[in-house]
């Protein structure tokens, strides 16, 4: 979904606007995901969306500097045998790296755009 | 015209046989790079009595659960329900963000504009529903609602 409101709200910008924002989506499921999945996966909502996953100890890192935080529960009666609940957040960051604001659950493309352009 | 009129009436229960309806349905189409899609529609019971709903088939996914999505902590999961229980006359809604269907490793290509067979088992007994499939990133339906 997050993904989904983000093409939606990156279509809406200028292409100047466009220019000067950069969407980057982190999968915690390292265990099943590869980079080049997660990868294949964003790009097919916006051919300029990063899509990332790495080690458990790399994902960890990023979480903590977040303060984010996920958890792999068993779940033996479905198909996939786990599920994974985890921080639904989008963090906006400048340049610089500074977090300058976050839009948790529920949001949507419209929030996203006014985020963005709340903080270009 | 007694026993015309008597047909009827029988045709008319017949076509009112199944407990629930399911509308606005529709399946996205699976994209490179996950293995699962997702399912939405509003199910309704139109009997006078509760019904139970499971998930059990919809080829060619290897598998197809209810999901419902929670918030924890601050944290969203997903999570499989074994099965829905609805009053009679009451909905339940499977929306992006929100329950949903979830589908599994489809085992050939699955497209927009095809349509796949899903079977439920309402109250224990074999329902199904052809659901279309749709592409994933042109729903514009979920913009005009916020």
């Amino acid at each position: 979904m997050a993904l989904s409101y983000s093409s939606q709200a990156f279509a809406s910008l200028s292409a100047k606007e466009k220019e000067n924002v950069r969407l980057v989506f982190l999968s915690v499921d390292y265990e099943h995901d590869t980079a080049e999945s997660v990868a294949t996966y964003a790009k097919q909502f916006n051919p300029e969306f990063v899509g990332l996953t790495g080690s458990k100890e790399q994902v960890d890192t990023i979480v903590n500097l977040f303060k984010a935080s996920y958890i792999v529960e068993k779940d033996a009666k479905s198909y996939l045998g786990y599920s994974i609940s985890h921080t639904d957040r989008i963090y906006f960051l400048n340049k610089k790296g500074i977090v300058l604001g976050t839009l948790p659950n529920p949001r949507s493309s419209d929030s996203i755009v006014q985020k963005i352009k709340e903080n270009l | 015209m007694k026993s015309l009129l008597a047909l009827i009436v029988l045709a008319g229960s017949t076509a009112f046989a199944a407990d629930i309806t399911l509308t606005n349905a529709k399946i996205f189409a699976p994209i490179q790079g996950s293995n699962t899609t997702a399912g939405y529609g509003v199910i309704k019971n139109t009997s006078k009595k509760a019904v139970t709903i499971k998930a059990v088939e919809a080829k060619p996914f290897t598998a197809i659960e209810l999901h419902e999505t929670k918030e924890k902590d601050g944290r969203m999961s997903m999570q499989k329900m074994e099965q829905i229980t609805l009053e009679p006359g009451k909905e339940f809604e499977l929306k992006q963000g929100g329950n949903h269907i979830m589908l599994f490793d489809a085992t050939s290509k699955v497209e927009a504009n095809q349509k796949i067979k899903v079977k439920l088992l309402v109250n224990n007994k074999e329902e199904n529903f052809e659901i279309p499939v749709v592409p994933r990133n042109e729903n514009k339906e979920e913009h005009h609602h916020h």
